[in-house]
């Protein structure tokens, strides 16, 4: 089996080169840490806390509907793989999705007019 | 008769010859395998910035490297490794390290199983694209725990700004590979590009193609749709805290991404190696040829946006994906699945 052969080593390879990068750099790169130059980067601002506190998520609505259209892509793509096999129903597939492709449409041209979309 | 006087070599150190002889070790660690995949990086880098140069009206590197500055990117690469690797205060320190190294992995792995020609690929499987989807879906992951990881306000805007582009745009990623997946009857790759042995899948699913190609644009973070690591209102987004080798493997891993898609595109949709024979070459080497040929036409265009769009919003990012893309991708399969159906109807 030569290809799961290649496969590995493969694998192996490119695992190898980012730790190769790693140990380089630790190698070459000089070190000494200082308290200014492990500030988190705020454009030469002083850095204020903000470790744990809330941040507010905008955009949530399409989090939901991302959730929606996944388990419609995958069902749209179960359903026409299916007609790999049956000829017969390649009708049914049609019509649910046109079905879905109009849904969409109209779903789009709604959207823009959703209240709560920000 | 030098091959007589010379002693054979001892068993172990034969072994070992015949071992890096051997087609599965030249395949993973030549091409199309380690060793490929990291130059192209640095070559794709060099074609970037030349390229972006012509179209600036500016000559780009020029000082390193005899021919076009073609070691800039090498002595930069240097450059990163010679640096101090700083770990900010508020990082989570091995999800910190450990990220773009996985990061690497992942964009190096899209390789596995993209072939090159009948010959050229390190592992061929009958359900090569699901695993190429598989392995480009486990691909952002790394990338947002970086973000998540560097404990800055910019690198968190950053990381969230790139979860929702990557949720937003895989699924028409998904539908217009359906529909290749639909017209070839087939899972595998080369059963793909058999397919479109006559014509490229780019004719009759123009639709498919225009999807793609943009969601694979967003997917690769290129400009107009960089707005995660928008360099000059967001100081590089999610990759701000990233010094030296950190730097040096995101660029890496985002850029062999980048190269996996437009490969994996050229299979998809622009007829893989196809192409008219050329008189004195074996197909071995000509199929890899128009290989490259059609990969480095359609590289040009992506690399040519950066220097011709501006940025555009994330909001308008995010609508454009959700309300335009996802409906043309699903009209895509609805005329995928009528043209069998209709050419045994009439």
């Amino acid at each position: 089996m030569s290809e799961v052969d290649a496969l590995l080593y493969y694998i192996v390879l490119s695992a190898a080169l980012p730790l190769l990068l790693f140990l380089v750099n630790m190698l070459l790169s000089p070190r000494n840490p200082t308290r200014r130059k492990r500030l988190p980067f705020e454009s030469g601002q002083v850095p204020f806390e903000w470790r744990q506190t809330s941040f507010p998520v905008e955009y949530f609505p399409y989090a939901i509907i991302y959730v929606a259209y996944a388990v419609l892509a995958i069902l749209i793509f179960l359903t026409s793989m299916a007609t790999l096999e049956t000829s017969q129903a390649s009708l049914n597939i049609i019509i649910l999705l046109a079905v879905v492709s109009a849904s969409s449409i109209y779903l789009s041209l709604t959207l823009g007019d959703l209240s709560q979309r920000l | 008769m030098a091959q007589g006087l010379l002693p054979p070599p001892p068993p172990p150190l034969d072994d070992l010859i015949r071992f890096i002889a051997s087609e599965a070790f030249v395949k993973a660690s030549i091409f199309p395998g380690a060793t490929f995949v990291a130059v192209l990086g640095i070559l794709t880098v060099w074609y970037e910035r030349k390229l972006l140069a012509r179209v600036m009206l500016r000559i780009g590197p020029f000082h390193v490297g005899k021919y076009g500055g073609w070691l800039q990117v090498v002595a930069d690469a240097v450059k990163f490794l010679s640096k101090e690797y700083i770990i900010p205060a508020y990082a989570r320190k091995k999800t910190y390290v450990v990220m773009p190294m996985a990061a690497i992995v992942a964009g190096a792995l899209l390789f596995s199983v993209i072939p090159f020609g009948e010959r050229w690929a390190i592992y061929r499987s009958d359900f090569s694209v699901l695993i190429f989807f598989l392995l480009l879906a486990v691909s952002p992951i790394p990338l947002i725990l970086a973000g998540w990881a560097s404990g800055s306000k910019y690198s968190f805007i950053g990381m969230l700004r790139f979860a929702f582009q990557v949720f937003a745009y895989e699924i028409p990623l998904f539908l217009s590979l359906t529909g290749v997946i639909l017209m070839a009857r087939s899972f595998d790759f080369y059963g793909i590009v058999a397919a479109q042995a006559a014509i490229p899948f780019i004719i009759p699913q123009i639709l498919g193609f225009i999807v793609w190609f943009i969601a694979l644009i967003s997917e690769a973070e290129r400009i107009p749709f960089d707005m995660p690591t928008a360099e000059q209102e967001l100081v590089q987004g999610w990759q701000v805290e990233y010094p030296a080798s950190g730097f040096l493997m995101i660029q890496l891993a985002l850029y062999t991404k980048l190269d996996a898609l437009v490969f994996a595109t050229t299979n998809l949709f622009l007829g893989g190696w196809y192409g008219p024979p050329i008189p004195g070459l074996p197909a071995d080497v000509a199929q890899p040829f128009w290989f490259f040929l059609k990969s480095l036409i359609l590289l040009t265009v992506i690399l040519l946006l950066r220097g011709v769009y501006p940025r555009i919003t994330i909001k308008k990012i995010l609508d454009f994906g959700w309300r335009f893309l996802i409906p043309l991708a699903l009209v895509n399969i609805l005329i995928v699945a009528l043209i069998p159906y209709l050419a045994t109807v009439l």
